[in-house]
This record gives C-alpha cells, sequence and structure tokens, in this order.
C-alpha cells in the first residue's frame, strides 16, 4: 500500500465531503472507516477540524449570544463580524483542496453509476459483518455467480470454512427496477479449514485483510479504484477449487485491466494487479467480476 | 428627535436579520461542533 497516494486520496475525499456532501458526515466516514481504516483521521485532518474545534466554542457562541442580547448597533456589529469570521474558517477549512475533490467526486460518480449504487458494511447475524453492494443487473446471473463463489469456497484450500463466508444475494425488493443487492458475509476474524486465524489475531485486522483480500488490495484500499479496478477481474476465479489460492491461478487477463499475479515475497500471498480504469463492454455478470477478486488474491 | 430614534431602530432591525442570516448560514454548516450550536438552540427554546 503507497501511504502518499493513499493520503493525496484521502484529501480528495475530504474535499469532496464539503458543504454538499458533509451532513451526513459523521455516518459517511464511519461506514469508510470500516472499509478503509485510518480514513477519518486522514480526513479530519485536511480539515483542520482542531482549529474549528478550538474556535467555536462554547464560551465564544455564549460572548456571540450575550452581543446578540445587548442589542445596540455596535454590540450587533461586533456580532456579525465574529460570525462572519467563524464562516470564513469552517468554508476556508476545505475550500483548498475543493478543485482536486470536485474531480475526484467525478471520477467517482461515473465508476459509481455503471457498476454498483451502494457499498455499506454493517453488523450482521451471529457477530459476522456485511458487505453490501447494489449491482445494477440481472438476478439470474448473480444467482449462478453466487452459487459458484459459494461451492468454489466450501472446497477451497487454505480457504475460511463455510461458515466464515458466504455470498447471497439480499432479496431487498425495495430496489430500483434491474438492480439487485448481493451480500458478501463473513465473520470478522476468519479461520481457514485448519482453524487458524488466516488474517489477522483481531477482527479489525482480520477485516481489513479480508477486504484486502476481496479486491481492495490491488486497488491500494482506494474509494475511487474500489469502483473501477475491483469488479474488473473475468476469469481469475479458479473454476477448479483445488485451484483457489494457488499460484496456478494467474488471474486470466480481463481486456488487460489485470496486468500480473504475482506471490508476496515474505508472506507468501498470491495478489493480482490492475491497471487502467476504462472497461469495455458490459455484458457479463459484475458481480463475478468482483467477487473473483477472492480468488485472485489470496495467500498461499 | 423623533425621527433619529426610527432610524436608529430601523438599523438595528437591518443588523439583527443580518446577523440571523449569518448565524443561520454557520450554524447550518456540518462542521460546527455541537456545543456551539447548542449555546443558540438553548437561547432559542427558552425564548
Amino acid at each position: 500500500m503507497q501511504t502518499e497516494t493513499l493520503d493525496k486520496r484521502a484529501e480528495g475525499i475530504a474535499a469532496t465531503l464539503t458543504d454538499k456532501l458533509l451532513a451526513p458526515v459523521g455516518a459517511t466516514l464511519a461506514c469508510l472507516e470500516a472499509v478503509f481504516p485510518g480514513i477519518t483521521e486522514r480526513v479530519t485532518a485536511t480539515m483542520d477540524l482542531g482549529a474549528i474545534k478550538t474556535a467555536l466554542n462554547a464560551d465564544v457562541a455564549r460572548s456571540i449570544q450575550g452581543l446578540m442580547d445587548e442589542g445596540t448597533e455596535d454590540s450587533l456589529t461586533t456580532a456579525i463580524g465574529k460570525v462572519k469570521e467563524l464562516r470564513g474558517l469552517v468554508a476556508g477549512s476545505t475550500a483548498h483542496t475543493q478543485e482536486e475533490g470536485i474531480k475526484t467526486l467525478a471520477a467517482f460518480e461515473i465508476a459509481y453509476d455503471g457498476q454498483y449504487s451502494k457499498l455499506e458494511v454493517r453488523p450482521g447475524q451471529l457477530g459476522k459483518r456485511e458487505v453490501q453492494f447494489t449491482l445494477k443487473r440481472g438476478a439470474e446471473n448473480l444467482v449462478l455467480a453466487c452459487d459458484e463463489i459459494n461451492h468454489a469456497m466450501k472446497g477451497a484450500k487454505n480457504y475460511p470454512t463455510r461458515t466464515d463466508f458466504g455470498v447471497y444475494l439480499s432479496d431487498n425488493k425495495d430496489l430500483p427496477a434491474g438492480t439487485n443487492d448481493i451480500v458478501v458475509q463473513y465473520t470478522p476474524v476468519i479461520r481457514d479449514s485448519g482453524n487458524r486465524e488466516r488474517y489477522g489475531e483481531d477482527a479489525e485486522t482480520s477485516h481489513t485483510e479480508f477486504l484486502k483480500m476481496l479486491g481492495l488490495e490491488l486497488v491500494n484500499n482506494d474509494l475511487h479504484r474500489l469502483a473501477t479496478g475491483a469488479l474488473r477481474i473475468k476469469e481469475g476465479f479458479p473454476k477448479k477449487s483445488k485451484d483457489i489460492g494457488t499460484t496456478s491461478d494467474e488471474g486470466d487477463l480481463n481486456e488487460g485491466l489485470i496486468v500480473r499475479t504475482a506471490k508476496g515475497v515474505r508472506s507468501g500471498a498470491v495478489r493480482s494487479y490492475a491497471r487502467g480504469v476504462s472497461v469495455n463492454g458490459w455484458s457479463v455478470d459484475f458481480a463475478y467480476y468482483m467477487l473473483v477478486v477472492a480468488g485472485a488474491s489470496p495467500r498461499n | 428627535m423623533e425621527s433619529e430614534k426610527k432610524a436608529e431602530s430601523e438599523k438595528i432591525i437591518e443588523l439583527r436579520a443580518t446577523l440571523e442570516k449569518e448565524l443561520t448560514a454557520l450554524l447550518a454548516h456540518p462542521l460546527v461542533p455541537e456545543e456551539f450550536r447548542k449555546v443558540f438552540e438553548d437561547k432559542k427554546n427558552a425564548n
């Protein structure tokens, strides 16, 4: 993971959360934090929330309120000056990155629109967590894709046990026509078939590592590339379960987007690397594209 | 004397309106801390 790139992207994301998007900032950041650990810190640093909090404290508010209560021409003029100053501080906290933010947002919206319209991480049943995507494709292909993935997962060497991992359609009837929710459900601390913890000793680390396995590794935990790159691996998911997690799975190139698959020197992890953000045609099953990332970047 | 008082009153009303507008815009910003916002909300509720 390239920290510099992440920071730059976080800056861009921060900028997108300006007046227009900041209303649900807490919820947004909480959601992003679950997928991109550390994003809140980087975003808040960019926004300089500390300075805002210091400047807009209760004493300052009471001081302004006092001037208002006084109600003279002088006091009101002073109060207006103070409020304007504070408005400038708040607005200025994000203004310097706004231009980049708009570009990021535009790119994100383009990518987001064609593939899935929602990303949500939420608690599931029995302590599991669920990552839900809303995909704009027909149900039949998604069901087939889910079945295929689940079937392969069950027998996969070094993969989570079947109770730790599952892919299914959400059966959400409230979605617009032509869209479907696909849910990836997993246990935060994931164990392999030998009951060993595969991704970390605590839920947070495990969660992060698992999401990387779902494609975030190859997209550098980058929100924009998550929307574009993570859905790109077409035939990287091996048909034979015994091949999952082995280097025999080289990740068939999908229109040149997956440029190589390599095995890590220290960890032995197999990772696929993507290049480019354009997509040629949408005639294939996006859920399959997305979830096969799990088959293209496993370990050992 | 009467007209001076009236002019002053109008000026105050104008300033209050400006202040109200500026303050509303400030408080609407999502980065404004809750403790800051609460002072004005409490005052409004008390009235």
